[in-house]
């Protein structure tokens, strides 16, 4: 112990920079790790907590497949033999605003209008989730433990009436709530205060009758629950005759027999589940998502490793002479190794712990922004409480720590390795053995073979982990392709620089030959980082390009309606019927396109069943086919054969294709039908099947609309066609009205939020792979001191030392990033066409930038350069003496 | 006046609307309903048979009420199924959910072990929501889960179902006698004020076989039975603080019904009465005037802490007839946990007395309210 | 039954490779140093003195022939065998004493206990004892750049015999000191003596040499003179 303190944690203390350095590395490594582990899996538990409260103690449960089922299903539910208990729940998730509703304003007031891009004047920015239940059936559940707002020191008998009161409320009163502690707190509700949600776009205010209780409810969805009578829940959402749930108490001996029971019972758009299988369902959704997220982060892990590797194997060769001087003492071989391995244990301990910290902290950010996007992509409601996962925490040091300590085994082999009396005799020597050049070539070539064959098998295979295995190839392939590069370049450059820049750029270029091992762990680093943040450039531009010209080409309606709050509230949204004709018979308007949608779960893998108009879509829209058919023929068919079209990721997700038939679990009995066409679509991952509105109508028992796209008529005026639409929906309707060129831009700022965090990582793992730069560099030149020293005795000037230092850093840069380049052209067309079509099945129409690598590359040799500066600047301050001092 | 008005009133007063004017509209004939729209009873009515069994939705209050002693396997039980039906202030109308609450239906069902001293109980509430609970407006049934009173196919059989978690009954009741209806011109009134009142009908003695199971066992039972039928949309009067209601089957074919509404005062509601039946079926009316009721002992439940008569001495001057009534049990309290958890005390007793010297025993049952403590209703 | 000589030099010879040219460093050395014997081996610079007293110490190998120390083979030691019979029965004095920089002259003197797992409070007061020994007391808590040649010369002789060792190998122990060479010889010896070891120093000073009891005189990787001083 001692020992390893005097000789493994002094040394560290010694040189902090270095250390720091090595430590950040780490860091940030775990960090980046902790943080998208801790943020994805707080906005799961959040969801499950959620999940779990508004469950209640039930053990099992009838859930919907999308858009709720019929409500007699009740009935035969809890007739069943072993049922105890049996709760109907009608569930909707809707925008609200504390306060009654807004006085009208005249449709001219601004504030009542929407204005471009469809925002209206007052803020309904809570989101509730509100349950409708049956109090009478809610005992076993302890659900709706109710009091009448602000509790009095009152008898218990006084309050329980109390409770019975407000409860009998509920139930007689329509559009009474309660509403949490949580919430009232919070908006400073009191019993009688209103509470206004947007019910399809109608602000409905709510009158406040009772506060929950139960404690469980106060932190679900960050205490955004309301009750209501089921009865009201289904008369303010228009859901009658539907319910989205019900909630059972078997017994639970029985319980296996119940649910295969009920597996018989239930019609297509019901399902048995244990209240676990909810949670489950979204953690598969999200875990597509969080994938990624942590491939990134193990990314910016693995830059860390190469500087660890670069700290350690530095060390080792700076301290060749002591270590000879030890084994002379009688230090054994593997002391001697696990000397190295616990100054890297030391430096792994410390990052991790400060990258936990730091992650806790970049989590919160995180959160906000994954919460945002799993929103927005999964409607799953967002929370702010982040939750300190120990199992994630551990991991996240585990890796960090695993990551040192794997990094420093070859360094501390070799330190082991190192004879005594060699070393003693000859003194210190920068290398122990020339770089296995050769070797390492052959390691990159099969590296990348495994990387193609990896990526041709999972395109064959359509196995999504193949296509990370051959991300992983390449970034590997690419690396030991590093010192190969960084010789080829100091050939290269040498003579260059020496014309160039005179005898001290023709040094700088030259140490880089003599410091390869060390200069290509920086250059395998930079490597890396700059692949990566080009491959990403690459792929999210072709993908964002793709995207835009999808909408521009196939999005072709005038006009998008949707009633305010029909994101949050989905299916439980519709317009009146004759606000839909209403449209039609406005002047200037051409057609109307209709649109309804639930979800449905096919495969075990969540789908949306879309009913559109399909002759508006044929004789006004441009959808766009994989067939490469023209869309009037495919719809023309669908229209005729009441067939359907389905996207290109549903497509590849249940492996069908055009002329397949498909069963979907429709509401009106499981019906098949037949695939004419596949299309392009980028509006969900999940996939979709597209029918004409009256066949959805037929198959799910459903004529309602969720919203509307209006196409204008030639020579009409878009604006004044919106104004008319504005007046005709009236004052108590809040519409969100976009014009084409509204929606577009809606649909890429979500797209462009979705990869927020992707840039937040890409830029950690360039700061590592800079900050492997500036240590790397620090290092070198620090070695090279009696080099320097002696140079500047013979007459260097300082500018010229810097210089000298400048050039080779910046060689280091460029060599870097030209391999980056590469490295980032070859990932961004395994994410493009192998890891993005395995998971998404989107196609994306792939462009190399050209300019996002002539920018990295100039960032790199700039970053690097200035990386540089602090060593130059070291090294020209030492003086002569004190450099040639050092032995 | 029977029973759970108790259960009307906590809903609907204990609520913020409507409890309070009724009959403003009651001068426009031809009848007169409370704020909320519920029909009043007034008189005259003539009650039609099998038609007034079923359920009269435009009342707001209604129960139908089954008691009895039965005997099986040599052991004897009281026994008490009620359904009860609420209507809510109807603020619903035009909706289209089926879960939309006009009414909210209750189930109260005991069973007294005279033998074993055992008292159960069980209650349970529904709304009238897909089949889950209800009462027929048009042929008698009332049920709620799988408990249900019901008229069989023969237009005569009561046919009782109750469920308990530990025990089941299933009994046939055929009607000894016709209807009585109780108090004056088809109207039973309460207190002072035009619609105080409900209308009141009992089968004073209905024969009764069936079947007991319980505790794994199923007991084939027979013994006697009575009903009451009452609806109306009266409000409470806020000078009462309970009642204490009588039912007596004499074992010489007479029976006898009483009730005495309390006042907070400490005195007793001038309106209170009673109906006796004699033995052919022909029945006269009793005024207050006409019985005095003392009690002889008393009873806390430890569960409430309700302070309860236990033990009565019953007078009718005017027919020479002492009675002491006891109960077969002291604790027979029910302590509902459904809705509202209304407590009161329902069961089974023992008579014996003395008619002009000749003795006289019978059997009954007691429904004491308002003893608690707490508001009364 | 004689004690085994402390030192048993057996056909030697230590070839090293410079490229293409291969150099013979010791040439057939066979020699015998009995235990508590202070011996001087005297030779010009390349003659392959130091050879053997690394050959000796176990930290090269000799090419053929047998090194023993108190009667065990080296060549037949595996590395960490090897390793533990420095740390235990081996002392060395570097020609360039090879303090580690970053341990102040105590730590370095009470490395070798520590690296024989002894406890640190009780290494550092036997690392103190031997410095007061050396005439070092006051420099314990310096760092070994601030010291003079002579002040590391002592460090490393306190540190080569912290552990008590049977053999004490000294490379130059005047070499890199213009003055108090004499000096550090008598501490050498001195301190040798007190702890029973076996000293074998090797020096190109005849000076020094002439302190020894033997002194064995080296050229061209073979011994030419074995002689006893005046001394025994």
């Amino acid at each position: 112990m001692t020992i390893t303190r005097w000789l493994a944690l002094r040394p560290l203390l010694r040189s902090p920079g270095r250390t720091l350095a090595s430590v950040l590395g780490v860091a940030l490594g775990v960090a980046v790790f902790v943080a998208i582990r801790l943020a994805s899996g707080s906005a799961l538990a959040a969801f499950s907590d959620t999940v779990d409260a508004v469950t209640g103690r039930s053990n099992l449960q009838v859930v919907a497949r999308g858009d709720g089922f019929d409500e007699t299903l009740y009935t035969r539910v809890r007739a069943l033999p072993g049922v105890q208990a049996a709760a109907p729940v009608v569930q909707v998730t809707a925008l609200a605003r504390p306060g009654g509703i807004l006085p009208a304003s005249a449709p001219s007031a601004p504030s009542a209008i929407p204005n471009a891009d469809g925002d209206t004047g007052p803020r309904y920015d809570e989101t509730l989730l509100v349950l409708g239940l049956d109090a009478f059936v809610e005992a076993p559940f302890f659900r709706m433990e109710l009091a009448s707002g602000e509790r009095g020191k009152g008898s218990l008998s006084a309050s329980e009436g109390e409770a019975a009161a407000a409860g009998l409320r509920l139930l007689a009163e329509p559009r009474t709530i309660a509403i949490t502690r949580t919430l009232a707190t919070r908006h400073g509700l009191h019993v009688g205060d209103s509470l206004t949600v947007l019910a399809s776009g109608v602000p409905t205010p709510m009158s406040i009758a009772a506060v929950i209780e139960s404690e469980a409810l106060q932190q679900a969805m960050g205490g955004n629950v309301v009750i209501t009578d089921i009865a009201t829940a289904q008369e303010v959402f228009g859901r009658e005759g539907r319910l989205d749930r019900v909630d059972l108490l078997v017994a639970p001996e029985r319980r296996d027999s119940v649910r295969a029971e009920l597996g018989r019972l239930l019609p297509p758009t019901a399902a048995a589940e244990l209240p676990q299988g909810r949670t489950k369902q979204v953690e598969n959704m999200v875990r597509a998502f969080a994938l990624n997220l942590t491939a990134l982060s193990f990314i910016a892990v693995f830059v860390s490793t190469f500087l660890i590797f670069n700290t350690m194997a530095m060390s080792v060769v700076r301290r060749r002479r002591d270590i000879g001087v030890l084994r002379a003492l009688g230090m054994t071989r593997g002391a001697v190794a696990r000397l190295w391995l616990s100054e890297a244990a030391a430096i792994g301990v410390l990052g991790s712990a400060l990258g936990l910290l730091l992650g806790t902290l970049l989590a919160r950010g995180a959160l906000r922004v994954v919460g945002r996007t799993l929103t927005d992509l999964y409607l799953v409601a967002q929370t702010d409480s982040l939750r300190l996962d120990p199992f994630t925490l551990s991991v996240g040091a585990g890796l960090g720590l695993f990551a040192t300590l794997g990094s420093a085994l070859l360094p501390a082999l070799e330190a082991g390795a190192t004879a005594p009396g060699a070393t003693l005799r000859q003194g210190q020597r920068i290398e122990s053995q020339p770089l296995p050049l050769k070797a390492l070539g052959v390691a990159a070539a099969v590296s990348l073979a495994l990387m193609v064959a990896s990526a041709l098998w999972t395109m064959s295979t359509h196995i999504a982990w193949g296509g990370f295995a051959s991300a992983f190839f390449a970034i590997v392939g690419f690396s030991l392709l590093a010192p190969g590069a960084t010789l080829a370049m100091s050939s290269l450059a040498a003579p260059l620089a020496g014309r160039l820049g005179g005898i001290e750029a023709a040094l700088g270029a030259r140490a880089l030959r003599e410091a390869v091992a060390r200069a290509s762990t920086v250059v395998a680093a930079l490597t890396v980082a700059v692949g990566m943040l080009v491959a990403l450039h690459v792929m999210v531009g072709s993908f964002r390009r793709t995207v835009d010209t999808w909408i521009t080409q196939t999005i072709k309606g005038d006009l998008y309606v949707e009633p305010v709050g029909h994101r949050t509230s989905g299916s439980a949204t519709s317009l009146p019927p004759e606000l839909v004709q209403g449209a039609r018979d406005l002047p200037g308007v051409a057609a109307v396109d209709t649109y309804r949608g639930t979800p449905i779960t096919m495969n075990g893998l969540l789908a949306f069943a879309i009913g559109i108009d399909l002759r508006v879509q044929r004789d006004h829209g441009h959808l766009s086919f994989t067939s490469g058919e023209d869309a009037h023929t495919v719809l023309t068919r669908a229209l005729e054969s009441g067939g359907v079209l389905v996207s290109e990721s549903f497509a590849h997700r249940h492996r069908v294709k055009q002329g397949d038939t498909l069963t979907l679990p429709a509401a009106g009995g499981a019906a098949r039908v037949r695939v004419e066409g596949v299309l392009f679509d980028y509006s969900t991952d999940a996939g979709a099947v597209l029918m004409d509105a009256a066949t959805y109508a037929k198959l799910w028992n459903d004529d309602r609309t969720e919203s509307l796209a209006l196409y204008v008529k030639p020579g009409a005026n878009a604006d004044s066609v919106r104004m008319a639409f504005v007046a005709l929906c009236g004052p108590e309707r809040l519409m969100h009205v976009t014009p084409n060129a509204g929606l577009r831009r809606r649909v890429l700022a979500v797209f462009d939020q979705t990869f927020q965090v992707t840039w937040a990582l890409q830029g950690i793992a360039v700061l590592v792979a800079v900050l492997g730069v500036v240590s790397t560099l620090t290092a070198l030149v620090l070695q090279r001191g009696r080099e320097i020293g002696m140079l500047r005795a013979n007459g260097a000037t300082r500018a010229q030392v810097r210089r000298m230092v400048l050039v080779e850093s910046g060689l280091l840069g460029l060599t870097g990033s030209l391999l980056g380049c590469g490295a980032g052209a070859v990932l961004a067309v395994l994410l493009v066409q192998v890891i993005n079509k395995q998971f998404f099945g989107w196609t994306v129409r792939f462009q190399l930038e050209p300019g996002i690598m002539l920018q990295a590359v100039a960032l790199m040799v700039v970053v690097s350069a200035l990386a540089g500066l602090f060593p130059a600047q070291l090294a020209a301050g030492r003086a002569a003496a004190e450099a040639m001092r050092e032995e | 006046m029977r029973r759970v008005l108790v259960l009307a009133m906590a809903m609907a007063c204990a609520s913020t609307f409507t409890c309070g004017a009724v009959g403003a509209a009651y001068a426009a004939a031809p009848a007169p309903v409370t704020a909320a729209g519920f029909r009043l009873a007034v008189p005259p009515y003539a009650f039609s048979f099998p038609r007034d069994h079923a359920s009269h939705p435009e009342f707001k209050t209604e129960w139908w009420y089954y008691t009895g002693h039965l005997e099986g396997a040599g052991r004897e039980y009281g026994y008490e199924l009620t359904f009860f039906r609420v209507g809510l202030p109807r603020l619903r109308e035009g909706s289209k959910s089926a879960w939309a609450a006009r009414d909210v239906m209750f189930v109260h069902l005991a069973l007294t072990d005279v033998n074993g001293k055992r008292f159960r109980f069980t209650d349970a509430a529904r709304r009238p929501a897909l089949g889950v609970a209800g009462a027929d407006s048009a042929h008698y049934a009332v049920w709620l889960e799988r408990s249900f009173a019901r008229l069989a196919p023969d237009g005569r059989t009561h046919e009782l179902l109750g469920v308990a978690p530990d025990f089941e009954l299933a009994l046939d009741l055929a009607p000894g006698k016709p209807p009585i209806a109780h108090g004056a011109n088809g109207v039973s009134q309460k207190s002072p004020g035009v619609g105080n009142a409900s209308h009141y009908y009992s089968l004073t003695r209905m024969p009764t076989r069936g079947q007991l199971r319980i505790g794994g066992d199923t007991l084939a039972v027979t013994g006697e039975s009575w009903m009451d039928h009452e609806f109306g949309s009266g409000a409470m009067s806020a000078t009462h603080s309970g009642w204490d209601w009588f039912s007596v089957q004499l074992d010489d074919g007479r029976e006898l019904m009483l009730y005495q509404l309390r006042l907070k005062d400490g005195g007793i509601e001038p309106l209170s009465s009673g109906t006796i039946v004699e033995a052919d079926g022909r029945s006269r009316h009793l005024s207050l005037a006409d019985f005095r009721i003392k009690p002889t002992g008393r009873w806390k439940s430890p569960r409430t802490g309700a302070d309860y008569p236990s033990g009565w001495t019953v007078e009718l001057p005017g027919e020479a007839l002492s009675l002491t009534v006891a109960p077969v049990l002291a604790d027979q309290e029910l302590a509902a946990t459904s809705m509202g958890g209304v407590v009161y005390w329902e069961g089974a007793v023992r008579v014996r007395g003395t008619q002009r010297g000749r003795a006289v025993t019978g059997k009954g049952y007691v429904e004491l309210t308002g003893y608690t403590g707490r508001a009364p209703f | 039954m004689n004690a085994p000589a402390a030192l048993e030099f057996e056909n030697v010879v230590k070839r090293f490779a410079f490229g293409e040219t291969d150099v013979l460093a010791v040439d057939g050395v066979s020699l015998s140093i009995a235990p508590g014997e202070f011996t001087a081996i005297v030779g010009r610079s390349g003659s392959g003195k130091s050879t053997l007293l690394n050959l000796a110490a176990g930290i090269d190998t000799p090419t053929s022939g047998e090194v023993r120390v108190d009667g065990r083979a080296l060549a037949s030691l595996d590395d960490d065998a090897l390793t533990k019979l420095r740390r235990d029965r081996v002392g060395v004095v570097y020609q360039f004493f090879h303090l580690l920089p970053g341990l102040d002259v105590r730590e370095n003197v009470a490395l070798p206990l520590l690296l024989g797992r002894a406890r640190q409070s009780d290494a550092l007061a036997r690392a103190d004892a031997l410095l007061a020994e050396v005439g070092l007391a006051p420099r314990a808590r310096a760092l070994p750049h601030t010291l003079s040649g002579g002040e590391m010369q002592r460090a490393a002789v306190a540190r080569a015999l912290v552990h008590e060792p049977r053999l004490l190998l000294a490379d130059e122990p005047t070499g890199n000191l213009d003055t108090r060479a004499a000096q550090v010889i008598e501490l050498l010896r001195d301190i040798g003596a007190r702890h029973g070891a076996t000293v074998v120093m090797v020096t190109h000073s005849l000076e020094a040499a002439a302190a020894a009891a033997r002194v064995i005189e080296m050229r061209d990787g073979r011994v030419v003179a074995d002689r006893a001083t005046a001394r025994t």
